[in-house]
């Protein structure tokens, strides 16, 4: 049976893979309060839309992972590594 | 291309033949780059694929296809059955051995080879295409077809930017299926 949801859940999927880990966190915690169905098939997406050498991938699954992986849709980009102890 | 299928579907056959011997090494290019079967070191000849696939292809007297991507399509659907219809028989043969696997041989060394149990991703696939028809024909294009992004869009009537956003989606939402139910 086709989710009832599942247009919203993709374009939430979208909008969070493709927008700035602020985007991210905001689209998350609205979805959360709002749609929490959809909240959690996203979260659940995010979860599995790991870089290719994430270790904790199974690996008969590595290769969904590689398939042509330079002419996907680039990342989104990586929150800022916390400097400390520097200064 | 276009020309010949359409011959075909006025029931020539020399313009079967000649489709055929067009389309007979692309069909060859694919499952040579994209199947393979790991079950104790053996490979499925991508000859023996084709093969298969060519004679389900031909054994038609009207052209199965009415255009070059409405073929690819059906050739990617094709493809899928005969490795499921394999890896079923295999695994009703000697059960419990292993069954059929395919994988993108992007690294021709076994240890770069990742393969995936084709009936699995069948059956996902299958749910998939419950939800969502457009993206199941897409993995089955781009994954059984071995068609670029670009070929894609073409036969799916959509532009490279859908595709390879529609790409991603489909095969995050695969690779959680398929590590839900492996």
């Amino acid at each position: 049976m086709a989710h009832p949801r599942w247009d919203e859940i993709k374009n939430a999927f979208h909008e969070a893979v493709e927008g700035s880990p602020t985007v991210r966190r905001a689209l998350l915690e609205r979805l959360r309060v709002s749609a929490p169905d959809v909240h959690a098939e996203v979260v659940s997406l995010l979860e599995a839309d790991v870089p290719p050498s994430d270790a904790r991938e199974p690996a008969p699954l590595k290769m969904l992972m590689h398939v042509d992986t330079a002419d996907d849709v680039p990342r989104a980009p990586a929150a800022p590594t916390p400097t400390t102890g520097l200064l | 291309m276009t020309e010949l299928l359409r011959l075909w579907s006025d029931g020539d056959a020399h313009a079967r033949d000649a489709l055929m011997g067009v389309v007979y090494d692309e069909l060859r290019r694919i499952a040579a780059r994209q199947l393979r079967r790991e079950a104790r070191g053996e490979s499925l000849c991508p000859t023996g694929i084709v093969h298969d696939v060519y004679l389900r292809l031909i054994d038609q007297e009207r052209a199965p296809a009415q255009n070059r991507g409405h073929f690819f399509a059906l050739a990617a659907h094709t493809v899928r059955r005969v490795l499921v219809d394999h890896a079923r028989a295999r695994l009703a043969q000697k059960r419990g051995s292993g069954g059929v696997h395919v994988t993108l041989s992007e690294g021709d060394t076994p240890e770069h080879v990742e393969t995936l149990d084709v009936t699995s991703l069948d059956d996902a696939l299958t749910r998939l295409a419950v939800l969502d028809e457009r993206q199941a024909r897409l993995v089955e294009l781009r994954f059984f077809g071995g068609l670029s992004i670009e070929e894609t869009a073409e036969v799916l009537e959509i532009s490279t930017g859908t595709v390879k956003r529609e790409w991603r989606f489909a095969r995050t939402w695969l690779r959680r299926e398929l590590s839900r139910t492996g």
